[in-house]
């Protein structure tokens, strides 16, 4: 375990940073980019922003390259993030054009900042494509044929490259699979979380869904969307699925966190344990929730005439 | 009556009648379509679930439960199903 204290991240420099990339888009662009910028903040974000520097510090590597790596994941948070939305057709008309050009101008950004840290022949380049290769294959392609779990964690792929580049410029390769295993764990808990808060958005909106896939047994398509949302809130009511949806998360959290203590980094390993508890939290909240509504709709058939 | 059915015995016992129950009540809360099909069949209705009800069970669905009274209050059920009405604080 590393023994000094993890020095505060500098967010004010990370913003000013982005500022300076987004002032070269046009005005319009710029707007858009600040807007979606806003919305990726910590502490909603955490773990998007802070990996690179609580790994960097694990693995002790200087504080400016681990902070530079931090600039590079929060721009391609954004260039994701709205690669995401317009694929979840979650962006107007009007903001197509400009949210693809944002896009990929800031990935391109993102990609840069690890020109001067790996020579040409580095692994680190194959790895960058195979990783953004198998996020837009699992953004694309959401329903996974097979290895359901590591299919939703490649949702959040990109966070991983910036895991890899410290591993290689740390001489930690040796780190690199418990990092891996670690990342994949904490992804997939992320992933199987945000299909349990949106399931029914992502039902209405013709989005395949894990939790979804979970509770039911025909296809997510448009003609079983009625039967298919009746079955998950039956599931919700009668059959404890909340608690076994929210212990899931929990449980990849957890995981999770045992691999950063190994790893070293004490600060993920709060951040994935506080992640899990939560989950145990909101899991036992919504349970209680649907198991009321349960309870008032049979006492509504049955209890008023104490037929037993 | 079930084919399987031992003479003078219940095909469900009162636990199991308690989760067919609790079942039926879950679908026709959710479903507004299901809540209807059970209050004006309740037999097919069941069947749907793979339950087949007793006779008594279906002479209480038709002639005893309230419905007037379940179907006014069933919107605000199936309202506060909806996640974000927990998760809104989050």
């Amino acid at each position: 375990m590393h023994p000094t204290e993890v020095p505060v991240l500098d967010l004010a420099a990370i913003r000013a940073a982005f500022n300076t990339h987004a002032a070269s888009l046009s005005p319009d662009d710029r707007a858009l980019a600040h807007r979606t910028f806003d919305r990726l903040q910590p502490p909603n974000w955490t773990l998007e922003w802070y990996l690179p520097w609580w790994l960097g510090h694990a693995l002790e590597l200087p504080a400016r390259v681990a902070e530079a790596i931090v600039l590079s994941n929060v721009l391609g948070l954004v260039a994701i993030r709205l690669e995401d939305d317009l694929l979840d057709g979650e962006v107007t008309d009007a903001d197509r054009a400009s949210a693809r050009r944002i896009s990929a101008s800031l990935l391109q950004r993102a990609v840069a900042i690890y020109g001067p840290m790996f020579d040409q022949a580095s692994p680190f380049w194959s790895y960058l494509d195979r990783t953004m290769f198998e996020w837009r294959l699992a953004a694309e392609q959401r329903d996974p044929a097979a290895d359901g779990r590591w299919w939703l964690a490649r949702r959040g792929a990109p966070l991983k490259v910036g895991a890899r580049a410290i591993c290689l410029l740390a001489d930690r390769d040796r780190d690199w699979p418990a990092v891996d295993r670690c990342l994949d764990h904490a992804l997939a808990s992320l992933a199987l979380y945000d299909d349990l808060c949106d399931w029914d958005a992502d039902l209405e909106a013709g989005r395949w869904n894990a939790f979804v896939a979970s509770l039911v047994s025909l296809a997510q398509a448009p003609e079983t969307r009625r039967r298919n949302r009746s079955a998950v809130l039956v599931a919700l009511m009668v059959d404890d699925a909340a608690s076994r949806g929210f212990g899931r998360v929990q449980a990849d959290a957890l995981k999770a966190a045992v691999l950063a203590r190994a790893i070293g980094s004490p600060p993920l390993a709060e951040h994935l344990a506080e992640s899990a508890a939560r989950a145990a939290d909101q899991g036992a909240a919504v349970q209680a929730h649907y198991r009321a509504a349960a309870h008032r709709a049979n006492e509504l058939l049955v209890g008023a005439t104490s037929r037993a | 009556m079930d084919v399987d059915q031992v003479p003078g015995e219940e095909p469900y016992g009162f636990m199991e009648r308690e989760l067919i129950f609790k079942l039926l009540a879950s679908h026709a809360l959710v479903d507004a379509e299901y809540f209807e099909w059970l209050r004006k069949d309740p037999e097919s209705a069941a069947a749907e679930l793979h339950i087949r009800l007793t006779d008594e069970d279906l002479d209480y669905l038709r002639n005893v439960v309230e419905w007037d009274r379940i179907a006014s209050v069933a919107p605000s059920i199936r309202e506060s199903l909806n996640l974000k009405m927990v998760t809104h604080s989050w």
